[in-house]
């Protein structure tokens, strides 16, 4: 798994000018006026994105035939996969929150850091559930496909919202029904919170463990 | 160290079904048109495909069982796979030494420099066959026992398979019972190289054979209508409807040098070999 993870952070090393950018554009932002947790999102996702696309490499000229018979296991290269993911988005992350918050702090903007963390936390999480759906629909879809997948997953996403704004009276409704959620204690929220999202990831390794070792080069 | 007992796989039409083995310390070639199933037979060892069934063992295990830990002792040349080639010879060098224990990086980029390859260029900008060595040396840069080579000369020019060549040579000579499976469609490669060699053709073995008894003891037999029907057809494999009359391959070429001293006998080469197995009639 080593030797995988030296790959693929060598493929992201190899897109230099393409973070130089991305830092560019923070900078450019945060400047702009725009709030910096909209910086940590932003890094955040791009991040998500290059996980996404080490696996396009992977298949890129029938790479994967090549890939497979190096001294890993399919399920090695899945495992590989999550581990990038949350190292290099983690990172990402990591960096940006500490730098937003130490730019509120210099700027004396008025975010408490109970705020700012929960905000940062969300952001990981969706990061989080992003790469649970996107990485075993690329694996069993492959590039091409699995940008229009991704494509009708965010349709959907739209979707549900649009319908649930649309019925008069279902979004207060929705709002009542789980108003006890807010009403939760912090510390037995976050467990909650924990639970549920250790049991999405285990589902989506698991997925993508299974579609990997069922495909055939 | 590898073998094959009736494997089968099915795609559409085509049918493999075959048997063949790779025994220590040889080099085994294995010859067919395009489409012959060549590379199928090298995926379904690979596990990159499955079978409908037979068996494979590899070093002694059933192909299924291999751990990452077996599969350090194997080399793999593809003919359309590799590395991605956004990386540089450098980032291959890290990344295998992080996968194989017995991979020397000093060793593997000092050959590459003597190959003329740059190390620090993204393979997407190396010709053809500049690709093709660095698949060989990324095979050959971990003391691998067994070398699985599909077609890893194609597409290079005399002066490049002759190098790449001379490396595998230099390569088995170097220790003990190392092995190959190699395949090729061109048959020079072969000849020069190989212990022995299995013909492939729609997914059936119709040859397997000793190089040397390939190319010392097998001959192209032109004969007329005449001389045919008097032969002695014992030691025919395959006859041919020619203009002139018939060509015949025969596995005893000295058979009928000596006891039809008027008929034209020639020295085959793999190519006649394979053109007679394939477009001639069995003699039955």
């Amino acid at each position: 798994m080593v030797g995988l993870l030296i790959k693929d952070i060598r493929l992201l090393l190899g897109q230099k000018r393409f973070f130089i950018v991305v830092v560019l554009l923070s900078v450019v932002f945060v400047i702009s006026g725009q709030n910096p947790m909209f910086v940590v999102s932003y890094s955040t996702t791009l991040c998500a994105f290059f996980t996404i696309s080490t696996i396009s490499y992977d298949e890129f000229d029938h790479g994967f035939s090549f890939l497979f018979t190096l001294p890993i296991s399919r399920r090695g290269y899945v495992l590989e996969k999550y581990l990038y993911g949350l190292l290099v988005g983690g990172v990402a992350w990591f960096v940006t929150t500490l730098l937003g918050a130490a730019y509120n702090c210099v700027t004396s903007t008025p975010v408490a850091m109970s705020e700012w963390l929960g905000a940062a936390v969300a952001t990981l999480l969706v990061l989080g559930g992003f790469l649970c759906v996107m990485l075993p629909v690329q694996l069993k879809y492959g590039a091409e496909k699995g940008r229009v997948a991704l494509f009708v997953v965010m349709i959907v996403i739209f979707g549900v919202f649009a319908f649930v704004m649309k019925i008069d009276g279902l979004a207060p409704m929705l709002q009542e029904k789980l108003q006890w959620i807010s009403e939760i204690e912090a510390p037995v929220a976050f467990l909650i919170g924990a639970l549920i999202f250790a049991t999405v990831v285990t589902v989506s390794i698991v997925v993508s463990i299974r579609i990997v070792e069922k495909k055939q080069f | 160290m590898l073998k094959f007992t009736d494997v089968k796989k099915q795609y559409g039409t085509f049918t493999l079904d075959l048997s063949m083995e790779v025994k220590p310390g040889m080099v085994t070639g294995l010859i067919g048109a395009n489409g012959a199933g060549k590379s199928t037979t090298f995926k379904s060892a690979l596990d990159l495909i499955s079978i409908d069934g037979g068996q494979i063992t590899m070093f002694g295990k059933d192909y299924k069982e291999l751990t990452p830990q077996d599969k350090e002792k194997l080399g793999v040349v593809l003919a359309d796979s590799g590395f991605s080639e956004y990386l540089t010879v450098r980032d291959i060098a890290t990344v295998l030494r992080h996968m194989y224990k017995k991979f020397s990086q000093e060793t593997f980029l000092s050959r590459c420099e003597e190959f003329g390859l740059p190390l620090n260029q993204k393979i997407k900008e190396f010709s053809t066959g500049m690709k093709a060595k660095l698949k060989l040396l990324v095979a050959i840069s971990h003391e691998a026992e067994l070398l699985i080579l599909d077609e890893p000369t194609s597409g290079l020019d005399v002066v490049a398979r002759e190098e790449l060549l001379a490396l595998l040579q230099d390569y088995l000579g170097e220790a003990g019972e190392r092995s190959v499976l190699i395949s090729s469609h061109i048959s020079g490669d072969l000849e020069k190289f190989c212990d022995d060699i299995y013909m492939i053709h729609e997914g059936r073995i119709v040859l397997h054979e000793e190089t040397d008894v390939l190319l010392g003891a097998y001959g192209i037999i032109k004969v007329d209508e005449n001389q045919y029907q008097r032969l002695d057809k014992s030691a025919l494999l395959r006859y041919k409807k020619e203009g002139f009359g018939y060509s015949l391959l025969t596995n005893n070429r000295q058979f009928y040098q000596e006891n039809y001293p008027e008929l034209v006998v020639e020295k085959s080469g793999i190519d006649d070999v394979i053109l007679m197995m394939m477009k001639g009639e069995q003699i039955w």
